[in-house]
């Protein structure tokens, strides 16, 4: 079996995994009831049964009939936009909402091609003044602006 | 009729304050914006709204929504036409007739008899609303725990068979979106399901982290850099608005057919606009005396997918409100928005919530109205809009969404949940697996385990009765004939209409 197929099998065997981890999860810890008066863990049980199914299904249908391949994930927006929503986190416990926002644009624009960092420093700055006159402001949401939380 | 008479003054009556108005402008303005810019399109606008609309009265958190969605359909087909780009994915037919009659320096009459279409559309779609949803809700009444379980699994299979990925894949998301609907404490017996023992995960996952993730920040993600929008090359022509008479001509028949396809595909669950425009415009070539222009800037082939595809969006509304069954992503988030208000949807909406439901339509009259007066002498501002470089955009887009779920519980971890579910959507679309039916699942699940805990109690846990009941039977059999169809390929099947010669 080659290195694509078997990328493409990833997908439906994570199917799998989780409808398993359902099933047993809703097994294990949960009431499953009666038929009658059925508890918490009868529907995620026999969701997650058959999710796995669907997902054992999927996998056997890429095997036999290889659809198109799973493309080269775009890695580098993928870590900026992901270092970005963390940025935000991170800042907005620490430094306070506005420098958060700063940082979140900044993180962005390093996927964005030729912006000399001016540019990318007016950007991140004119955004977090935005969101100060619009969300602060305006609609007065009661988050702090500058300082941890 | 006096009843309806009635209805409609107490409509009109509601929506006709200054800050219901207001609102109403603020949607249908914001979703001409959406429309019209390809790559952000109204599903990531009602999504990213979500939060604000939490802050408004269930009324106007519908209204500003609603504008925004069919606000949306006007704006689309502005870059179909002008740039042969969709702006939102049921514009594309326009783009067909819309382009060429562009590069023929007739773009300005084309974009103008869009806008009269999309208003043709809407109305018929607003009327249709009007007099078939009392008497659906009135039907649906009469349904069971065991109905209501049959119902909504119908509407999730029309999700799935609508996704074009195949049917096991797209019920595989159903089944993932109902788990993920499961995490939290379960209501019925105050069991933690889960959780993991995150204490954040107790009231479950929130509707705004999943929409946000899935269809914001993994649509971020994925088009950031692969956008490389061309401009329009030469600048537009706007010197001939005015269509001619013998374009006036080939107005109303096409706008009134196109109005009729797109309202009774507008109401089947998981059909919506693209489906309607795209039969509707088959459908007006194969009848049309000038079917040999379609495809070469025929006038019909502008109307009759804008008609079509703006009759669907407001007809997509009558399932939603009288059966509790969201027919597409974004009549989910609306649903998701109205249980989160606190409002049961279902045949009860109707008759509980009479200012809710006849203020609705009164705004999308209102609504139409201020798009047409919006569209029409402002179309040169829209174009313009497309030459706005379009990257700058989107770290403002990763904020506003960041923002607008932390400010729904300033909870943070509720952000660190967003981005995990945008990896989820990122790999869901590098692995060929749709969302769409992975969030109507999500927001549906909760509601289907009650029926059907609540129908196995009344039956004594006797599992026949979904196909002992004929209302259950009858759904259930509509629901797995859909399947059997799907198995018949059905893109394959519209293609083939399409190509009629």
């Amino acid at each position: 079996m080659d290195r694509a197929r078997l990328t493409d099998a990833l997908g439906p065997l994570a199917l799998v995994a989780i409808g398993m981890a359902f099933a047993a999860g809703s097994w294990l810890t949960l009431d499953l009831g009666t038929l009658r008066r059925l508890g918490p863990g009868a529907l995620p049980l026999g969701l997650g049964l058959i999710l796995a199914i669907l997902g054992a299904v999927a996998l056997v249908q890429g095997l036999l009939q290889p659809a198109e391949r799973v493309p080269r994930p775009d890695l580098h927006a993928l870590v900026a936009v992901g270092v970005a929503i963390a940025t935000f986190s991170v800042l907005t416990e620490r430094l306070g909402l506005l420098p958060a926002v700063f940082g979140t644009v900044l993180a962005m624009t390093t996927v964005i091609g030729d912006l000399p960092w001016l540019g990318r420093t007016s950007l991140a700055l004119g955004v977090a003044i935005g969101v100060w006159a619009v969300f602060l402001l305006g609609l007065r949401l009661p988050i702090r602006a500058f300082g941890a939380g | 009729m006096m009843e309806l008479l009635g209805n409609l003054a107490l409509g009109f009556a509601a929506a006709t304050t200054l800050e219901m108005l207001t609102v109403c402008f603020v949607g249908v303005l914001l979703g001409t914006f959406v429309g019209v810019l390809p790559g952000i399109g109204p599903l990531a606008a009602v999504a990213m709204l979500l939060p604000v609309s939490f802050h408004l009265p269930p009324e106007a958190a519908l209204i500003l929504l609603a504008g925004v969605y069919y606000g949306a359909e006007y704006g689309g087909s502005t870059a179909s036409i002008l740039l042969n780009v969709p702006g939102t994915p049921s514009a594309s037919v326009t783009a067909l007739d819309g382009f060429p009659m562009a590069q023929k320096g007739r773009a300005g009459v084309a974009l103008v008899l869009t806008a009269i279409a999309s208003f043709v559309g809407g109305i018929v779609g607003v009327i249709v609303m009007a007099l078939l949803s009392p008497a659906l809700a009135g039907f649906a009444l009469q349904f069971g725990p065991a109905e209501y379980f049959a119902v909504m699994v119908l509407g999730l299979v029309a999700a799935t068979v609508v996704g074009g990925r195949g049917i096991v894949r797209g019920l595989a998301m159903v089944c993932l979106g109902l788990l993920l609907g499961t995490i939290g404490v379960d209501v019925n017996s105050g069991a933690t399901r889960f959780t993991g023992g995150i204490p954040d995960l107790r009231d479950g996952i929130g509707l705004v982290v999943v929409a946000m993730g899935l269809f914001g920040v993994s649509e971020v993600i994925a088009s950031i850099r692969g956008n490389t929008l061309q401009k329009a090359s030469q600048p537009f022509n706007f010197r001939s608005l005015m269509p001619k008479r013998d374009d006036w001509s080939r107005v109303p028949g096409p706008a009134l057919r196109g109005s009729a396809v797109g309202s009774f595909f507008g109401t089947l669950p998981g059909a919506g606009q693209t489906v309607a425009s795209f039969v509707g415009y088959a459908v007006e070539k194969r009848i049309s005396r000038n079917s040999d222009q379609f495809g070469h800037g025929a006038v019909e082939g502008v109307v009759v997918p804008e008609a079509a595809n703006n009759a669907a969006a407001q007809t997509a509304f009558i399932p939603t409100l009288t059966l509790g069954i969201p027919g597409s992503t974004t009549m989910a988030l609306m649903l998701g928005a109205l249980m989160i208000h606190g409002i049961t949807p279902g045949p009860r909406l109707i008759a509980d919530h009479p200012s809710l439901f006849w203020g609705l339509v009164a705004s999308f009259v209102i609504g139409n109205l201020m798009l047409l007066v919006l569209n029409i002498p402002l179309v040169g501002l829209w174009a313009r809009i497309l030459r706005v470089p379009h990257a700058m955009l989107y770290p403002s887009v990763a904020v506003l969404i960041c923002l607008g779920v932390y400010s729904l519980r300033l909870n943070l971890f509720d952000v660190w949940l967003t981005l995990g579910f945008g990896l989820l959507g990122y790999a869901m679309r590098l692995w060929r697996f749709e969302p769409a039916p992975l969030l109507i699942g999500f927001v549906l699940g909760p509601m289907i385990e009650e029926y059907f805990r609540r129908a196995m109690l009344l039956s004594r846990g006797d599992p026949m009765v979904f196909i002992e009941r004929p209302g259950s039977a009858t759904l259930l059999g509509i629901a797995l004939a859909l399947l059997v169809l799907a198995g018949l390929k059905p893109r394959r099947l519209l293609q083939r209409l399409l190509r009629t010669d």
